[in-house]
């Protein structure tokens, strides 16, 4: 039996791995043991030893070793040879299937709509924007975001379903609980502190607990415990336990309070001697602030405020709150709770708040067709609260603006894009395609390779535009970075195909207006000077003012720098921070329409920038030839990018395809022990670095196998048109740039399928069915907050339907409105 | 927040640091998982400095040598030198020079600490930063990118170990105290430590509230803070715990139980916090500092805190931050008339030549800086150990490094580093000055700062050999000339 166990366990704990033989999925047999009996009697059983130490290595498995270990060989081989007995232990558990292992025609296929099973009920804890949010801060104050409740165990930032919070990441949201009550009111305000007109909160109440000289009578204080819940922590009333236990602690605090007041006016009246001495009336107020910190911080750590149910009521179906929350969370980072946040114009995401109140007060909302309905309203672009286009007025984008800090809001609101989304679904789509990072990844020679390689300039200006990639890919004060300009990008494909009646997914992946940098009025005064040739003229001679030179103010379209005799030097790199989308002459706003600092105000020069020609001209369409849909977009190129232009770049963009287009799992790493790095090189290509590696006479071909590389590299090596930071290849190390690839396993297909590059791959993509679905499954697992299973195949087969013509709201509307998010098991259950 | 992505060839790496910790876990002295003290104390100086002023004579002789012209005294060690950088293109082995300490400008000070002291040039971490400061990418040996930090800082990965933090009566109530100084009006300042990938710490930025959080209970002052917090997890366990009994059988009774867990354990920090409180009756505390401080006295306030959190045994980590990510713009040393002015001016006029006035009065900003290190490390060796051998600075090391490299645009291609103590733990130091090859060489001899962090956790008695980001390692393992 010790033996039947050791081996049975390593054969599990080896190849029961996700991409190669799991229970589920396509690499028969599974090697769960469970399952070995089946193997055991099967005609392939006799190759297992023969794969293990085969005679050619390059036939083992693992195929990520060069070697089994002899005493795991010694191990199965003893167990062999003993007639591998199964049964006489009780095996391990089976390995849960890898969700990307699951038929995914099965998945998409409903036996019995009417049998649908309800969901998993759960409790899910907040995320770090909602903690934000709820707290009443933004997410461009970094004490706040330093929060910890960002950290997920699955790959979107939604999977919170089942976490909790361990010590380490209590005390650091204490510190940033602690913190909040010394920001500025544009970067934090409590809900007590906002306008809750129209709420049926008793403002005189209110003042008196904002004031110092009066205690909150018994209702007073029993109205700000049901509006902290309502308005802030819970959006729902509070229960009759936790009702009494914030109550006990706001009569322990203004207690506290006031006896430290007494005391301090007892110390005040004894040491001047007058009887009737009274404190400052501002250090009344300032202790009654603290009490009311002290209780809002005590009501943001119930465990409520940090855990929300989603549970359903006795029958199992959600409650009207928790609808309401969940909706909210497909939109936005706030909850439902009608407060508007400090925000001088009304958030178009959270706009549906009162239609779902009085929809609640009329019962719309308790049937599932009611709550259908509403649904379908809620989403559909028309509606304004899922995405639009934003009005070239103070509202521009009002879904940003508090996110950008203070009022009137910093200038790179108004450089973004008029096209928006729901906050939640452009993370969606942030996260699915996986830019977000992209500041991340560093680039050395951001232009290598491309037009825009100025190393054989005679100024030396290669390192500006790298320098113009590092200015631009973060962002700045001035102008949007590449994420910005990706989300701006995405939201008209979105917003455009939505209300077009077009394919979501095939605007995603073929569309070709993108929204780019421009240079910001601020950096191109100095062109207004007398032009001069920074080549030839280098010194004061060729200038006639008394301190100008000739200096390299911006760059022409074929990357020659163009001479300004100038006194002041101006930050050249900003000419270049367009250079990987490769526009030609880089787009400049309107200097001329701007006045001078001195009577700047935000809000003008907000209406100026809205109006300058240079935010259309930000919208650039590309030919056909040149780029298509995100695929093709720098950002997307840069975050799936390596550092240097010949690093395996490919490889990182065909493991997002297979793996976000495909649903299908690459082998793990854990049992990598094969040489299959790159040798540094710098004069030869990724291409030719990925063969020299892991093709035939490679390093270790054994790396391409049909578990590993082989479901990668065929389908990355098209974007080898395309540099590590995004930028259009001319060359490629001697040759012409070469995006060819033969893709063998194309799922679906039973044919190879060829490409010529990555033009030609994003076409076939956009048309695949088997692409189709894989994405849907994406928009299941951001949206509930967990893998899609079997039991999940009547919402995905409503899904699809919603989505035959193409839109995405109406996925999401079928998703939301589906009997399995609508109603949850009353029982947990296993998946 | 997802972790950064590894691609196969970082794995590759990290796979093969995983040998060399195979290989040179034997050659390794068992160091301090004795259950003894281990201290470390990290002090960053914002925005970079001259590097030149921690070179002693000998030092300078033999960059001079080795680079075939003399360190100049009118520039940034690291910028304006031209196209020939740094130790010459001759050097591509670890350099030891034996040299009297003293003779750096800025060591002055070191007196009868000089043979506990060692200074380390020519580490890397390129690519953590490229401009003012690599906020928490000196410590985590990740980069920044938009306040959001790549990874764990060295503090508070050593502060997460339990033969730092210490177990049972020894256990620490405080992990890392962690204080600094900026011209920011900001209480806190996160843009120095981290405890992961996006998850950035605070530095608090008042001497006051640093000592009335740290000095002032132990003081027998207010306790207020201190009170607060307990009343505050003590409510929140309440609600747990009826969380807990009130949710059904499952997970989110599950949650709700982690949920105590986690409360009870900061509740037992607090009490832990109460019995060192009771402890600490003989020790020497400093007194409350006054409200409104110049930045260089409040950095001394600061490390007073400090001082007495590590004599008191509230704390075996800390973190003091002057002027770092930001905060060094306008900050006014005001130790002499040009200092009047703030340091961001006046460190663009450095390399000036007729700035000999202003490179002089931030060289004495920096003596000041070490200066105020040099008392921390005195009352540590004039402190016994806690179990009576030795002082407390034979198991304290003492990190004195800046957050951004040589000069005041840095790109983090040398990093200067000054240690102390430590001798218990198992750090050489000997008054000696070792310099590696700098970046460009392409020498195997050629190490990072985050080789200087897998030191220190191998010198508490946890083998390190892959801290910082695998992408741009070099090298794993910690430096062994630091070792012995």
């Amino acid at each position: 039996m010790a033996l039947e166990r050791q081996a049975v366990t390593y054969l599990q704990a080896t190849c029961a791995q996700a991409g190669c033989h799991l229970p589920v999925g396509p690499q028969w047999p599974s090697f769960a043991a469970a399952d070995l009996p089946e193997f055991v009697a099967s005609e392939r059983f006799p190759q297992l030893l023969e794969r293990m130490d085969p005679a050619d290595p390059a036939d083992i498995m693992p195929p990520t070793r060069a070697a089994n270990p002899p005493a795991e060989v010694a191990l199965v081989r003893a167990w062999v040879e003993a007639g591998a007995p199964t049964g006489c232990i009780t095996p391990p558990p089976r390995p849960a299937p890898a969700p990307n292992t699951l038929d995914q025609d099965a998945l998409f296929t409903c036996a019995l709509p009417s049998e649908a099973p309800p969901g998993p009920p759960r409790v899910r804890r907040v995320g770090n924007p909602e903690w934000v949010h709820a707290i009443g801060g933004v997410l461009t104050e970094p004490s706040l975001v330093a929060n910890p409740f960002g950290v997920t165990s699955g790959p979107y930032s939604t999977f919170v379903a089942d976490e909790s919070i361990d010590a380490a990441s209590l005390l650091l949201s204490l510190d940033a609980l602690a913190a909040t009550h010394a920001l500025p009111s544009w970067a934090y305000q409590p809900w007590y502190a906002r306008d809750l007109r129209g709420l049926g909160v008793d403002s005189t109440c209110m003042r008196v607990l904002a004031g110092a000289s009066d205690l909150p009578d018994e209702a007073c204080r029993e109205a700000f415990i049901d509006a902290s819940f309502r308005f802030a922590t819970h959006a729902r009333a509070p229960s009759a336990a936790e009702r009494a236990l914030l109550r006990s602690f706001l009569d322990e605090v203004l207690d506290a309070s006031r006896a430290d007041l007494e005391g301090q006016r007892a110390r005040l009246r004894s040491e001047s001697g007058d009887p009737m001495a009274e404190l400052d009336p501002a250090t009344l107020v300032a202790r009654r602030q603290r009490a009311l910190d002290e209780v809002f911080d005590a009501s943001f750590m119930l465990f409520g405020a940090l855990h929300r149910a989603e549970a359903g009521d006795a029958t199992g179906r959600l409650t009207a709150d928790e609808l309401a929350i969940a909706l909210a969370g497909a939109l936005t980072t706030y909850l439902p709770t009608g407060v508007a946040p400090p925000h001088r114009h009304p958030r178009p995401d959270l706009a549906w708040i009162p239609a779902f109140r009085e929809a609640q007060r009329r019962g719309t909302l308790d049937t599932d067709a009611g709550v259908r309905g509403f649904v379908a309203s809620f989403f559909a672009i028309a509606s304004g609260f899922s995405g639009g286009r934003s009005p070239l007025d103070a509202t521009y984008r009002a879904e940003l603006q508090r996110d950008y800090g203070r009022y009137p809001p910093d200038r790179r609101a108004a450089r973004r894009g008029e096209y928006w989304l729901a906050p939640r679904i452009a993370g969606f789509f942030r996260e699915y395609f996986d830019y977000g990072g992209v500041a991340s990844v560093a680039k050395d020679d951001a232009g290598e390779t491309s037009r825009w390689d100025l190393r054989a300039d005679a100024l030396g200006n290669d390192e500006l535009v790298s320098a113009g990639y590092g200015l631009i890919v973060g962002g700045t004060v001035e102008e949007p970075g590449m994420v910005d300009q990706l989300d701006d990008t995405i939201a008209r494909m979105v917003v455009e195909a939505e209300t077009g009646g077009q394919d979501v997914l095939s605007a995603l992946l073929l569309g070709r207006t993108y929204r780019v940098p421009a240079v910001p009025y601020a950096y191109d005064r100095p062109l207004t000077g007398t032009a001069c040739d920074p080549y030839t003229c280098t010194e004061r001679e060729c200038c006639e003012g008394r301190d100008e030179r000739c200096l390299t103010v911006s760059f022409g379209t074929d990357g020659r720098a163009v001479g300004v005799c100038s006194a002041t030097y101006p930050p050249i790199e900003w000419f270049h921070a367009a250079r990987m989308y490769d526009v030609g002459a880089p787009i400049l706003e309107d200097a001329a329409r701007y006045p001078a600092s001195s009577v700047e105000t935000a809000q003008s020069i907000f209406e100026l920038l809205l109006t300058d020609a240079a935010h259309d001209a930000r919208w650039v369409e590309f030919p056909a030839s040149e780029r298509a849909g995100v695929l093709t977009h720098p950002t997307w190129l840069a975050a799936h990018g390596g550092n240097a232009e010949n690093d395996a770049s490919l490889v990182l963009r065909g493991r997002w395809i297979r793996e976000h287009l495909f649903c299908e799992s690459v082998a793990g790493l854990e049992l990598v022990e094969l040489d299959a790095s790159l040798r540094p090189s710098a004069d030869t290509s990724a291409r030719a670095r990925i063969d020299e590696a892991m093709g035939p006479g490679g390093g270790d071909a054994r790396c391409a196998n049909a578990a590993c590389h082989g479901r990668m590299n065929s389908l990355g090596l098209p974007f080898e048109i395309f540099n590590h930071a995004g930028f259009r290849r001319v060359t490629d190390h001697g040759g012409a740039p070469d995006g060819s690839s033969i893709v063998e396993d194309w799922p679906g297909r039973d044919d190879l399928v060829e490409i010529d590059d990555a033009l030609t791959l994003v076409r076939e993509l956009a048309g695949d069915p088997h692409a189709r679905r894989c994405f849907l499954r994406h928009v299941f697992r951001y949206f509930m907050g967990r893998y899609e299973t079997p039991a999940d195949a009547c919402t995905l087969h409503e899904m699809e339907a919603a989505f035959e013509g193409g839109s995405l709201m109406n996925a999401l509307a079928a998703l939301y409105g589906s009997h399995t998010f609508l109603h949850r098991a009353t029982t947990e259950v296993e998946p | 927040m997802t972790l950064p992505r590894l691609g196969r060839r970082e794995l590759l790496v990290g796979a093969g640091a995983a040998g060399a910790t195979l290989a040179l876990g034997h050659g390794r002295p068992a160091r301090a998982s004795d259950g003894r003290p281990v201290r470390f104390v990290f002090f960053l100086s914002g925005n970079g400095m001259d590097a030149a002023t921690l070179m002693s004579s000998e030092t300078k002789a033999w960059v001079a040598a080795s680079r075939g012209e003399p360190v100049r005294d009118d520039l940034w060690w690291g910028e304006g030198y031209g196209a020939v950088r740094g130790y010459g293109a001759s050097h591509r082995e670890l350099a030891t020079i034996e040299g009297e300490l003293t003779t750096a400008p800025v060591l002055a000070g070191l007196g009868d600490l000089t043979s506990r002291a060692a200074v380390v040039m020519g580490l890397s971490e390129l690519g953590i930063t490229g401009g003012h400061s690599s906020f928490h990418g000196v410590l985590s040996s990740t980069r920044t990118v938009r306040n959001d930090p790549g990874g764990v800082t060295i503090d508070d990965f050593l502060a997460g170990l339990d033969c730092v933090r210490g177990t049972g009566a020894r256990r620490t109530p405080v992990p890392a105290v962690r204080v600094g100084v900026s011209s920011s009006p900001s209480a806190v300042s996160f843009e120095t430590c981290a405890s992961g990938p996006g998850r950035a710490l605070p530095l608090m930025l008042s001497h006051t509230a640093a000592w009335d959080a740290y000095v002032g209970p132990l003081a027998g002052g207010d306790t207020a803070q201190l009170d607060r917090r307990t009343r505050l997890l003590e409510f929140a366990f309440a609600d747990a715990t009826r969380a807990r009994e009130e949710a059904p059988p499952g997970r989110a009774r599950e949650q709700a139980a982690a949920y105590a867990r986690s409360l009870e354990q900061l509740l037992e920090n607090q009490a832990r916090f109460g019995e060192v409180i009771l402890a600490s009756g003989e020790t020497t505390l400093p007194e409350r500092p006054a409200e409104s401080l110049a930045p260089l006295d409040a950095m001394r306030a600061q490390l007073a805190t400090v001082s007495a959190a590590l004599r008191t045994g509230l704390t075996n980590v800390a973190v003091v931050g002057m002027g770092t990510g930001e905060g060094f713009h306008a900050l006014r040393y005001g130790v002499g008339p040009r200092t009047a002015g703030e340091r961001h001016a006046l460190c663009h006029q450095y390399g000036d030549a007729a700035a000999a006035d202003i490179r002089a009065e931030l060289r004495l900003v920096w003596r000041a800086e070490v200066d105020a290190v040099l008392t921390l490390a005195r009352a540590l060796r004039d402190t016994p150990e806690i179990d009576g051998d030795g002082s407390m600075l034979d198991r304290t090391v003492i990190v004195y490094t800046t957050d951004n490299g040589v000069g005041h645009h840095a790109r983090s291609d040398d990093q200067p580093v000054l240690l102390l103590g430590g001798e218990g733990l198992g750090l050489r130091t000997g008054g000696r000055t070792l310099i590696y090859p700098e970046w460009t060489s392409e020498s195997a001899e050629r190490r990072q700062v985050s080789n200087l962090w897998n030191t220190l956790g191998t010198l508490a008695g946890e083998p390190l050999d892959d801290f910082g980001d695998p992408r741009s390692r070099l090298a794993p393992g910690p430096l062994p000339a630091l070792v012995g």
